[in-house]
């Protein structure tokens, strides 16, 4: 099998992983009616998405093993002044207005978000997640913007409320100056897929739209947002596996970030191997890595282009730090060394990659003219060795 | 008990070469064959998958108490590994393991698939996500113990060797206290076990040489202590 032949498949399991039309739809009705009924109830807000709904680079997350909802992140932000309220004080409210909608018994609290499940469709489902905030103070603002290296940004910032300290109380964020950076950097490179991508869409749905124009272009994937997907799947798969993954694997704003970054100096046209390999290479090098992972005051640093008081990287050790360049060096020899090698053994690497089970239910026998025998684990030997 | 004997020697080797058409004879005494070349190991377990050739070279003795050994050729397994004897060889499991796994009969192919396959697919999981899959045992008579504490079906290594010692070295009396220091006499607590045991000859002389092996290493390190 050729090398394209490879690249195509592989972009096709990423298409796989990536948020159905049908269900994009419905996701935007359900918002759009919870939006609806806070305002309804006096609770003036406006809903948009954050994270990975908002960039377009959902992926379908795995939970012990197997396919699990679509986590879908919004915030809800009201137009009452900071100042007039506390963050404990917009939590109640909330609280209290979901707890007597018809969404009550769909509703969770968390720590940091109010959580509603949507119920499968085909064995897909989706929750979304509802984050109150306000406008942040003028003060705030003025005092980021003198700091920031990107000072356009700031007029978006909110204050959310975070419960993880031991009293309510706010945090600053600004998800909507980071889509406004992550836009810029991303349109050409979206406007150089658009055409195709929708009209492969289009011929691909037909059933939802009646035409390519009525196709968002939320559902456009650029190379940028692609490898964002398959390096967010490759991340979940490997610290799935090791010790204490969870603690250890980088919040996907940091590889937003990253990717986002190196991407901004290519070519809008670059095809999505060609920039994974540029991204992954880039990091591996440790004179570039150094230019994007910096260290400050023994305190590894990732600037949040959008608020320069969040550093992305603040939880990072010096083991935490090692496993991420282990992991880069893997999704390395996995997606792009993998490629000039013999079927089957290319086969085993993006196992790797993307999980035996999901490969096996995409490619069912394909680059593997010799199925591989399982090790049954009861059986399986403990490896010893003598003094 | 002969693992290979001389009748049975060129019936497992033709098998080995069935399986592993790569492999072939380097040398061969009446008792000892060599077998030496590459084995493509293509298993997988849970989300990894592993599909890759390595060149090895296996003692296989005949007509002998010894087991099969086996090292690995082109020096690719990291000396860091602590799964390794000094002389090459690789720690398949504890030798107890393998003689109990083939107390009816050694076979090769077994031998390779559940041992030296399964080997080289922990130290790839090992090295990818830094543990291992299915687990590992402790050096030496810990990792002995290890073993018998999961044939046995106790909690601990303690409790295992108090009941391998009993079962080799003590007759059978329900009514006195069970060697596993729960306080309960034997014919209410682990007189199955320990019963079952006694009756498998086999089991109780791999017990038996077991317990010297660990005796042996537990005096050695305290004459190392002692001269220190």
């Amino acid at each position: 099998m050729t090398s394209i032949n490879r690249k195509f498949d592989i972009i096709k399991l990423v298409e796989s992983l990536d948020i159905p039309p049908s269900l994009y739809k419905n996701a935007v009705e359900k918002y759009t009616n919870i939006a609806h009924y806070l305002q309804s109830k006096g609770f003036a807000a406006e809903m948009y998405p954050q994270g990975s709904f908002a960039l377009g680079t959902v992926i379908r997350p795995v939970k012990n093993d197997e396919d699990s909802n679509y986590d879908l992140d919004f915030i809800c932000q009201v137009s009452t002044p900071k100042e007039n309220t506390s963050a404990q004080e917009l939590w109640k409210r909330l609280k209290t207005i979901l707890s007597e909608s018809p969404y009550a018994d769909k509703v969770v609290e968390y720590d940091t978000c109010f959580t509603i499940e949507y119920a499968d469709i085909n064995n897909i489902g989706f929750s979304i997640d509802i984050v109150p905030a306000v406008d942040e103070s003028f003060y705030e603002k003025s005092r980021l913007i003198s700091i920031s290296d990107n000072p356009s940004l700031i007029n978006t910032a909110i204050a959310l409320p975070d419960h993880k300290k031991s009293k309510c109380d706010w945090l600053t964020n600004n998800p909507k100056g980071y889509r406004r950076w992550f836009e810029q950097i991303n349109a050409p490179f979206k406007l150089f897929a658009r055409d195709e991508q929708k009209r492969s869409l289009f011929e691909n749905h037909s059933n939802i739209y009646n035409s390519i124009e009525e196709i968002p272009d939320e559902l456009v994937r650029s190379s940028l947002q692609r490898v964002i997907q398959i390096l967010k799947k490759h991340r979940d798969v490997y610290y799935n596996s090791i010790p204490k993954g969870d603690e250890k694997k980088p919040i996907s704003a940091i590889l937003n970030t990253i990717v986002a970054k190196i991407a901004e100096s290519q070519s809008p046209s670059i095809s999505v191997f060609d920039l994974l390999e540029t991204v992954l290479s880039t990091i591996i090098n440790k004179t570039s890595r150094d230019e994007i992972i910096t260290k400050e005051n023994n305190k590894w640093v990732i600037l949040n282009p959008a608020n320069p008081e969040d550093n992305l990287a603040d939880s990072w050790d010096s083991d935490i730090y090692d496993k991420f360049v282990k992991w880069i060096t893997l999704a390395y020899k996995d997606l792009i060394l993998s490629q000039q090698l013999e079927d089957a053994i290319f086969r085993s690497h993006i196992e790797n990659a993307f999980g035996h089970k999901f490969i096996e239910r995409h490619w069912k026998d394909k680059y593997c003219p010799v199925k591989p025998r399982p090790i049954v684990p009861n059986s399986a030997p403990k490896p010893w060795g003598q003094i | 008990m002969i693992i290979i004997s001389s009748e049975d020697i060129d019936s497992q080797i033709a098998l080995l070469f069935k399986n592993y058409p790569n492999l072939m004879i380097t040398s061969k005494t009446s008792k000892k064959v060599i077998v030496a070349g590459k084995i493509q190991v293509n298993r997988f377990y849970k989300n990894f998958s592993l599909n890759k050739e390595y060149g090895i070279e296996i003692s296989i003795h005949i007509d002998s108490f010894n087991l099969p050994s086996v090292r690995e050729t082109e020096h690719y397994i990291s000396k860091k590994y602590p799964h390794i004897l000094l002389d090459g060889n690789l720690c398949l499991a504890t030798e107890s393991n393998i003689r109990y796994d083939f107390r009816n009969g050694f076979n090769i192919i077994n031998w390779m698939q559940n041992y030296v396959e399964a080997y080289f697919f922990s130290y790839e999981y090992y090295q990818r996500y830094e543990c291992f899959p299915f687990g590992e045992r402790s050096h030496g008579s810990l990792g002995i113990k290890e073993f018998y504490r999961d044939l046995l079906k106790v909690s601990d290594t303690d409790k295992a060797y108090s009941l391998m010692i009993f079962i080799a070295e003590k007759p059978y009396r329900g009514h006195q206290a069970c060697p596993c220091n729960s306080s309960l006499n034997i014919r209410n607590c682990h007189k199955d076990t320990i019963l079952k045991c006694k009756n498998d000859t086999f089991l109780l002389e791999l017990i038996k040489r077991d317990i010297d092996y660990i005796r042996k290493e537990e005096a050695y390190a305290k004459n190392n202590r002692a001269s220190k």
